[in-house]
């Protein structure tokens, strides 16, 4: 084991993928010289030279499209948007053409493509530089949706996901990149599609992704010395959704609440809810809680993001309404 | 020459904007770096005569939406000192209480367009304020600043060509500073000069040397005295120099130190100041005496920003709707 940030952990995965399979390049803005807008992609220029780390000009929807040519050309682009935010540019490439060509072609062109991107708030970044956008893309069938939450899964889960012959959204939180976390030396992968269990608890399971995993460990923490013993499930990938590991978790402890960092409405949490009274009906003893952003654009100034994002209080407060009703 | 009818207290005027624009950037700079303030910023060193060459050309029914690194234009049209700095310390007497960023603060009522973090996305708003000067049968223009590298954006490429279309009283203002974050604009288009996009849009494309405030205010008089008579949009190209890093937080580590030291030597203070002085316009006493009162305005603003509030919390959920 060795521990890596989740920067390094992401930067690790490209390199590691550049060096296997001579399909794969990255394509984005500022990735070269300057390293990437999170320097994620620092030193990969000097390493792999401009053939594979393709600087753009400021121009989104050129970069998804793009990487859809040449995914259908048979390489693999890893593409950046520099804030997952500029998604919005780039939504029509994504949508219409990224997620329907495999249908389109009924099967017969496979379309490897990742494009990843930093998302989330904290930062004092202002409206457009802080959206959970996971929920504006989960209504497209054709697209893989992963979020990682530490640095092992997001090192495991964008080997997967470069080796996917299907276009994979891959959301990265930009308060995680700091932080760190034990990775196995060799070589290993996570598979797409599994959820993971990873506090066990029986009295409510705690369901979240990306940073709001953190969050819910730390309530979990707060809660057990409150002797409520919660359970915290990481859904890692939002689409295709591990309902199974969901509900056996729901099953157990009966109750639960989905924490994301986006606001409520219209957010993945209304489609984990909905899954699981379908999955896990008859075990449930509480309504399902939801936990997330308030209903505003992102406010800039601190006191108000701070006031707007979800954070471990509001989570431990939930909680307590669930369990103690 | 627009440039000819400028009076004593104009040039004034010019070079005030210019030494509180940069004199404001060095202390926002400064006091980002100790950790005091919680906007973003972008310098705007080594630009500052691009926005007030221009901006000071813009009157009560003209409008404008500056570009992230255009500060000038905001002082010129209203925004005061005081309530940019508060907003830089995400004050609640900063814009919209804390709600918005500063560079991106929204007033109709003082002829300043919302802007947005999303590069370009601000490009089709500002048609729209044209189009809303037309039909309101003002002879008001809007002006609309922002990057070289912006002009990759789809965005910038329908707005041009509906404003066009439209004759709207639009100018597009490109601030060139040759750069888009750590992409030189070789990387970013395969032209050398941003204005010949106009072509292609059936505009006027006016290319001018971005450093000196004088030739900046005669591109911008002549443009705006087009649109005011229904002869629709320009796209003028300011060229430019970028003295900092991309942001405050960017060490600028990927470009050459002696080639950005080289970029001072064309400071748009200092070719001023000289026009200044040789012409006799001004005298050093008076250039004194107006950098004294720029300071003077800058320093109470930090005060103030320092003193205010943080934003209550009860205001976050408040006018999401009207
Ligand atoms: C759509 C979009 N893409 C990328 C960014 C990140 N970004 C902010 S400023 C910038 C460079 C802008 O270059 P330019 O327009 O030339 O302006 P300059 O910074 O040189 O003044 C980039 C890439 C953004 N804010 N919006």
């Amino acid at each position: 084991m060795t521990i890596l940030s989740v920067r390094q952990a992401i930067r690790e995965a490209m390199r590691e993928e550049l060096l296997r399979d001579d399909k794969v390049f990255l394509i984005g803005e500022s990735l070269g010289p300057y390293g990437g807008s999170f320097k994620l992609t620092e030193g990969l220029l000097a390493e792999f030279g401009p053939e594979k780390i393709m600087d753009t000009p400021l121009s989104e929807s050129a970069i998804v499209g793009c990487s859809v040519g040449a995914a259908m050309m048979g390489f693999r682009p890893i593409a950046e948007l520099m804030f997952a935010d500029f998604v919005t540019i780039g939504m029509d490439q994504l949508v219409n053409n990224a997620a329907k060509m495999i249908y389109l072609h009924d099967g017969a062109l496979p379309l490897p493509l990742v494009l990843r991107m930093p998302e989330g708030g904290g930062a004092t970044m202002g409206p457009h530089h802080s959206q959970c956008v996971e929920s504006w893309i989960l209504n497209i069938p054709g697209l893989k949706i992963v979020l990682p939450s530490n640095a092992h899964d997001a090192k495991g889960l964008l080997k997967s996901a470069v080796r996917d012959d299907n276009p994979v959204v891959f959301i990265e939180h930009k308060l995680l990149y700091n932080e760190k976390g034990e990775v196995p030396e060799g070589e290993y992968t996570v598979p797409i599609g599994k959820a993971k269990v990873v506090r066990e608890g029986k009295d409510i399971s705690i369901i979240s992704y990306s940073y709001m995993v953190k969050k819910s460990l730390e309530a979990a923490d707060i809660l057990a010395k409150e002797g409520i013993d919660a359970e915290v499930v990481d859904v890692r990938t939002l689409r295709p959704l591990d309902v199974e590991t969901l509900a056996e978790s729901v099953r157990k402890t009966e109750k639960a609440v989905i924490v994301h960092e986006a606001p409520v409405t219209g957010g993945a949490g209304g489609e984990i809810a909905a899954v699981l009274q379908e999955a896990a009906f008859d075990y449930l003893d509480a309504p399902i809680g939801r936990v997330g952003a308030l209903e505003t654009p992102v406010p800039y100034s601190y006191t108000l993001e701070q006031a707007y994002l979800p954070n471990t209080q509001k989570i431990v407060d939930k909680v307590k309404q669930l369990v103690t009703r | 020459m627009y440039v000819e009818k400028l009076n004593p207290k104009d040039y004034e005027k010019l070079y005030y904007y210019l030494y509180l624009t940069r004199y404001a950037d060095e202390l926002i700079c400064k006091n980002y770096k100790q950790g005091m303030l919680q906007e973003s910023h972008h310098s705007c060193q080594g630009e500052e005569a691009i926005a007030v060459g221009s901006g000071i050309l813009l009157g009560k029914d003209d409008y404008v939406c500056p570009s992230l690194r255009a500060r000038g234009y905001f002082y010129l049209k209203g925004a005061t000192l005081k309530e940019m700095m508060a907003g830089m310390y995400g004050k609640v007497t900063g814009p919209s209480r804390g709600k918005n960023t500063s560079h991106h603060m929204g007033d109709m009522d003082r002829g300043i367009v919302c802007g947005s973090g999303i590069i370009g996305g601000a490009l089709p708003v500002a048609v729209g304020v044209g189009l809303g000067i037309k039909k309101r049968g003002s002879k008001g223009v809007v002006l609309v600043s922002f990057g070289d590298g912006s002009t990759s954006r789809g965005d910038f490429h329908e707005a041009m060509n509906l404003a066009a279309v439209w004759k709207l009283p639009v100018l597009f203002v490109c601030e060139n500073n040759r750069m888009a974050m750590g992409n030189t604009i070789e990387g970013e288009m395969a032209i050398d000069r941003v204005a010949i996009r106009a072509d292609a849009y059936g505009m006027p494309g006016v290319t001018a040397n971005g450093n000196d405030v004088l030739a900046v205010y005669e591109a911008t008089a002549a443009a705006i005295e087009r649109a005011r008579k229904g002869g629709g949009p320009t796209l003028l190209e300011f060229t430019t120099h970028r003295w900092t890093g991309h942001g405050v937080k960017d060490a600028d580590a990927y470009r050459d130190r002696a080639v950005v030291e080289s970029y001072k030597q064309d400071c748009p203070l200092d070719n001023f100041r000289k026009v200044l002085l040789a012409k006799g316009i001004l005298k050093k006493r008076d250039l004194d005496r107006i950098e004294k009162a720029a300071m003077k305005e800058v320093d109470d603003a930090v005060e103030y920003a320092v003193q205010s509030d943080h934003p209550p919390v009860d205001i976050v959920a408040t006018n999401v709707y009207v």
